[in-house]
């Protein structure tokens, strides 16, 4: 009778362990998540900048330009909660299109050299290599998380509580994939 | 250590050597004069020494009883008073030697005896506490436009009877180009139960933060209080820049931290850099000059390596 009691005692302790360690993963990923939510925060505040800026001088990517405002818009809009896989979409749209608005930007050597600009083009490099951290350190939460629950006899205990890792990897999109220093385009 | 990594170091040992042939050995020539009274000086206490020392430990033997401790003594006292000679010649000409030859490399300051202040090493996580903190060389200026610190430092810690010498070394301390409020630490892997175990050894050390680089995680593990940020500083660039780094000084136990804006660097090595001046040595001997020059060089190219000059351009 004792050694069941011990059994059943040592039992009751991993699973709690197991328990444990995967809401403190889960937990990582969310934290990862508002990571990311606050450095597209932090861009979202930028873009109308560059953007009043952009106006006053680009004549012929009135396009660009509003389509970046709606973009920004929509983004605002969604979080990663609800509606994450749009809400990355999103995101790398704003990403290539302000990459296409910096190569324009080459074509406005006022624009290029105003100073307000060239701080304005500096921040957003800042942002950028944020948000490129916090994507890192939600890849880096999510694939502990996947790793805990695929692995026995975490996958058991991950049913039962019904803890998923269902949301996906951050990775470049193909026009990321060629690096951009925004510091070409300003020189 | 090895030094020939830059790319503009042949030029630059070139361009030294014109300037220890132009401003260099001019000044050096007084110092040869010097060099030869403290050696002088050194040979008479040794001689000295020697006819003493077997009279007092003959003296010792008749007329004490506790031998041993009074002969430890004599032993003691006769190293002490033989060494002031090399020690008093390096303290005189060496700092004049150094803060002529820093100035080749930059806008620098020299001193002997300054260390880096303790609450900025604590603060950096990377050493415990010392009883005893001496440095030999601290040289504070710009390179390239980047803030450098470069201090050559020994910690001693009491433990009992014994000393312990918890570090011995280089420690720079270098500005960053990028801004941060948070402190990461990468610290050598010691392996699994020995980085666990000096985790638990350091407070608020921060949590692990594991990186995508396999090598760079064979060799380092991060520590953090700000997860984000430790990625913002550590990409996988400068992830690859400080394993060149690490390669540079090879067999040299090196670590990381970042903190205030700046970037320390904790480089344990049992070789004694920058020894200019040797009271056996002349004063004006290149060889050893250049040997100080290449260790600069080791340090300097650290700049380059990790291409902390690139926001100062």
């Amino acid at each position: 009778m004792d050694t069941l009691w011990i059994i059943l005692g040592v039992a009751v302790v991993v699973f709690y362990g197991i328990y444990v360690n995967l809401i403190l993963k889960r937990n990582k990923v969310k934290e990862a998540l508002s990571g990311i939510d606050v450095q597209l925060k932090k861009r979202y505040d930028l873009i109308p900048n560059i953007l009043k800026m952009a106006e006053k001088f680009m004549k012929h990517e009135r396009g660009l330009l509003e389509e970046l405002t709606r973009l920004r818009t929509e983004a605002m809009q969604r979080t990663f909660d609800v509606d994450g896989a749009k809400k990355v979409e999103l995101e790398n749209l704003i990403e290539q299109k302000m990459n296409e608005l910096m190569i324009s930007v080459e074509n406005y050597p006022d624009l290029k050299s105003n100073q307000t600009m060239v701080q304005a083009m500096q921040s957003f490099e800042e942002v950028e290599e944020h948000i490129a951290a916090s994507r890192r350190f939600y890849n880096a939460a999510i694939l502990a998380l996947r790793n805990a629950i695929e692995i026995f006899p975490a996958n058991i205990v991950a049913s039962m509580l019904n803890i998923k890792a269902d949301l996906p990897f951050f990775e470049a999109a193909e026009e990321e994939k060629k690096s951009i220093d925004v510091s070409d385009y300003l020189k | 250590m090895k030094a020939d990594w830059s790319p503009e170091l042949a030029d630059l040992r070139r361009r030294f050597r014109i300037f220890y042939q132009q401003e260099l050995q001019a000044f050096f020539a007084p110092m040869e004069a010097e060099r030869k009274k403290y050696l002088r000086r050194f040979w008479m206490l040794l001689f000295i020494t020697f006819f003493v020392m077997p009279l007092a430990i003959v003296f010792i033997l008749t007329f004490t009883s506790d031998n041993v401790e009074f002969i430890l003594a004599i032993f003691a006292i006769s190293a002490a008073v033989c060494s002031a000679p090399i020690l008093s010649y390096k303290k005189h000409v060496k700092g004049n030697i150094m803060a002529k030859m820093v100035n080749f490399f930059g806008d620098f300051s020299y001193s002997h005896e300054n260390i880096i202040d303790w609450e900025i090493l604590e603060e950096s996580k990377l050493f415990s506490e010392p009883t005893s903190h001496t440095g030999d060389d601290y040289i504070h200026g710009q390179y390239k436009n980047v803030g450098i610190t470069i201090s050559e430092e020994t910690h001693k810690t009491k433990q009992g009877k014994n000393t312990l010498t918890t570090f011995s070394g280089i420690i720079i301390l270098l500005d960053m180009d990028k801004a941060f409020t948070g402190k990461t630490i990468v610290r050598k892997d010691k392996g699994w139960l020995l980085n666990k175990c000096n985790r638990l050894g350091v407070k608020n050390l921060g949590q692990r933060v594991v990186l995508e680089d396999v090598v760079f995680e064979k060799h380092f593990e991060a520590y953090s209080n700000d997860q984000i940020e430790a990625r913002y500083l550590l990409t996988t660039g400068f992830m690859e820049r400080m394993l060149q780094v690490r390669n540079a000084f090879k067999g040299d136990w090196i670590q990381f931290s970042f903190f205030d804006n700046k970037l320390l660097m904790a480089i344990d090595t049992d070789e004694d850099m920058f020894e200019t001046s040797s009271l056996f040595h002349s004063a004006t001997d290149y060889n050893r000059i250049e040997k100080a020059f290449d260790q600069f060089c080791s340090v300097f190219a650290v700049v380059d390596i990790l291409k902390l000059n690139r926001g100062a351009n």
